[in-house]
């Protein structure tokens, strides 16, 4: 499964999708790909950071959405303090 | 009636008492850094946000840091490009500390936008460090060190 992790003030929300469904085609896969994709845009358009997450792995910042990623979170706009 | 009326008074006080007892504990650093993270991981805490966000912050860390900060209330993380020097995030408010050589050289501060739990805080400063510690040394706001550490 992948899925996509918004931080926000409910903890996180979650957004998952099938990468194997999504890999033959699946319809229902593709439609919770493309949902979201649109909400990483929309995070991104508010100045959230993508960051990749996999095992074993360092976090990696990203600035297109990867339906492969077993993970990814965003991080809502920072600003110092 | 008259005789349990002394005795009802006292248990009173002395619940009252340990009452504050617990809330004085709770409020000791080492205690707190242990006995709060631990409560919002369980599935019966009130406040779904906090226990999203621990839960995540658990599943995240490997189990050898998420003791350490457990046990120490900060966060330490080394640079993923700088050797020798390491961001102590702590855990609830505060500034991340830069610590290089065992010293502390300076203190940043940044904050999200839009109000996070304590757990996703800590977590935002991870992610944003490793992923891209230029840019997070960039947005932050740099304090010198304090002169007492």
């Amino acid at each position: 499964m992948g899925m996509l992790r918004v931080l926000s003030r409910s903890g996180d929300d979650q957004f998952t999708w099938n990468r194997v469904a999504v890999e033959v085609g699946d319809p229902e896969a593709l439609a919770a790909v493309r949902e979201a994709e649109r909400i990483f845009e929309e995070q991104r358009a508010h100045g959230a950071t993508a960051v990749r997450l996999a095992p074993g792995r360092p976090a990696e910042r990203i600035e297109r959405f990867d339906p492969e990623a077993e993970q990814i979170v965003m991080v809502p706009r920072v600003v110092g303090g | 009636m008259k005789d349990i009326f002394p005795y009802s008074i006292m248990l009173l006080i002395a619940l009252v008492f340990a009452a504050r007892m617990v809330l004085l504990l709770a409020d000791w650093p080492s205690v707190s850094s242990r006995v709060w993270p631990w409560l919002r991981t369980r599935s019966w805490w009130p406040v779904a946000a906090d226990h999203a966000a621990e839960t995540l912050l658990r599943s995240t860390l490997s189990p050898e840091d998420y003791r350490r900060l457990t046990a120490n209330a900060y966060l330490e993380i080394a640079s993923p490009t700088r050797a020798g020097r390491t961001y102590r995030i702590p855990r609830g408010p505060g500034q991340v500390l830069v610590v290089e050589g065992g010293r502390v050289t300076e203190r940043l501060c940044l904050q999200p936008t839009e109000s996070l739990p304590e757990a996703d805080v800590i977590l935002m400063h991870k992610l944003l460090i490793e992923a891209d510690e230029a840019t997070y040394l960039e947005t932050a706001n740099h304090f010198p060190r304090s002169v007492w550490r």
